[in-house]
C-alpha cells in the first residue's frame, strides 16, 4: 500500500462532494445520437459499392433444382450472384446457428430462405435482377400444425 | 423535383419511384432519417412535411414537391441542440439511436400542437415508433421534460429518472 507508484493522482477531497460519483453524465455518444450523425451500417457509402438482393424461397419446404441466370445477367448494372454452392462452410458462431449456411444449399425451409445474392451496381438493377432470376423448387412435405403433426403421428 | 429540406430551397434530379426516405438520404445526403422497416410499421423514417409527421418510406419523393420536410439534421441551430435532443442525450433516451431521429420528429409535432402533453399524450403520439432497445421510459420521460422546457419551465429529471428506482429494503443515503 505505501508503494509510491499506487498513490492516487489526487488526494481524496475533504468536503462530502464528490466530482463524478453520484453524478449524472450524457453519454459519450449521446450528442452524436439525438443529432443524426451517428454512422449506422447502413448510412456507409463507399466508391463503387455495389448493392446485393437477394431471391428468396418462395415455398416452405422444398428441394432447390436448377437456378437459371441467363436472364439476370443481362440486366444492365448486373455484376454477378451467389448461391448456396458457393458457400460450403457453415457460418454459425452460436451453438443454434452451427449448421446455418449463408445460402440454402439444396434444401429451403421457410418462405423467405434466401436462396440467391444478386450483386449490382445500383439497388434498383440488383432488385430488377433478382425479379427475372428462375428457380425450379420440387415441394416437400410440411407439418404446418400441431394437429397434423398429431395425426402424422398416429399415422 | 424541389423541396424546401430544412428551410433551404433543395432542387435534386431522382427516379420518380424513389420514396421521400430514399431521395432524403441518397440525393440530399440527409442520412440521419433511417431505414426501419420500409413497411410503414416502425417509424424510423418519420419525417415532418408541412409540419405533420409523416413516414418518408411511404410517400413518393414526387409527391412531396414544393412542400416544407424537416428531418433530423434540421432540428439543432447552429452548436445549440433543440431542447428535444438535449433532454434525449441527457437521460440517455438514445440507446442504440435508430429510432431516435424518427421520435424525435414525431414528439416535435406533438409539442407543437400540444404544449402540455400528459404522459398519456405522449404515449399515443409515439405510438407508431418503435424502440427495439424497448427504451420507452426514458423516451417519454425526455419528451416530458422538453415539453416542461419549451413551456419557459426549468424541469429537473427527477433521481429516479437517472438512477432508477432505490433498491428495495436499501437506504438511499442521501436528502
Amino acid at each position: 500500500m505505501s508503494d509510491p507508484a499506487r498513490k492516487p493522482a489526487r488526494e481524496p477531497k475533504e468536503s462530502e462532494e464528490l466530482d463524478l460519483i453520484g453524478k449524472p453524465f450524457r453519454r459519450v455518444d449521446g450528442r452524436a445520437k439525438v443529432t443524426g450523425t451517428t454512422k449506422f451500417a447502413d448510412d456507409l457509402e463507399f466508391p463503387r459499392m455495389a448493392y446485393i438482393k437477394l431471391v428468396r424461397s418462395p415455398m416452405p419446404h422444398a428441394r432447390i433444382g436448377a437456378i437459371d441466370l441467363s436472364v439476370a445477367e443481362k440486366v444492365p448494372g448486373f455484376l454477378g450472384a451467389l448461391t448456396g454452392d458457393d458457400f460450403e462452410e457453415t457460418f454459425g458462431i452460436l451453438p443454434v446457428s452451427q449448421d446455418e449456411h449463408a445460402l440454402c444449399r439444396g434444401v429451403v425451409r421457410f418462405v423467405g430462405d434466401p436462396v440467391v445474392a444478386i450483386a449490382a451496381t445500383t439497388e434498383d438493377a440488383a432488385y430488377e435482377a433478382s425479379l427475372v432470376v428462375e428457380v425450379e423448387y420440387e415441394p416437400l412435405e410440411t407439418i404446418a400444425s400441431i394437429e397434423e403433426a398429431a395425426t402424422r403421428l398416429r399415422g | 423535383m424541389s423541396f424546401v429540406v430544412n428551410g433551404e430551397e433543395r432542387t435534386v434530379v431522382a427516379a420518380v419511384h424513389h420514396t421521400l426516405l430514399e431521395v432524403l438520404r441518397e440525393e440530399l445526403g440527409l442520412p440521419g432519417t433511417k431505414h426501419g422497416c420500409e413497411l410503414g410499421e416502425c417509424g424510423a423514417c418519420t419525417v415532418l412535411v408541412d409540419e405533420v409527421p409523416v413516414l418518408s418510406c411511404l410517400l413518393l419523393a414526387i409527391d412531396a414537391q414544393g412542400k416544407r420536410i424537416e428531418t433530423v439534421e434540421g432540428m439543432q441551430v447552429g452548436n445549440t441542440l433543440h431542447p428535444l435532443q438535449a433532454h434525449f442525450a441527457d437521460l440517455g433516451a438514445a440507446q442504440c439511436g435508430y429510432c431516435t431521429p424518427g421520435i424525435l420528429m414525431t414528439a416535435k409535432a406533438l409539442i407543437a400542437e400540444n404544449a402540455s402533453p400528459t404522459t398519456d399524450d405522449i404515449c399515443q403520439a409515439l405510438a407508431g415508433n418503435i424502440c427495439r432497445c424497448t427504451g420507452y421510459h426514458k423516451i417519454i420521460q425526455a419528451v416530458d421534460l422538453a415539453a416542461a422546457e419549451l413551456r419557459g419551465e426549468k424541469p429537473v429529471a427527477a433521481r429516479e429518472v437517472l438512477y432508477g428506482s432505490p433498491v428495495p429494503g436499501e437506504e438511499t443515503q442521501d436528502e
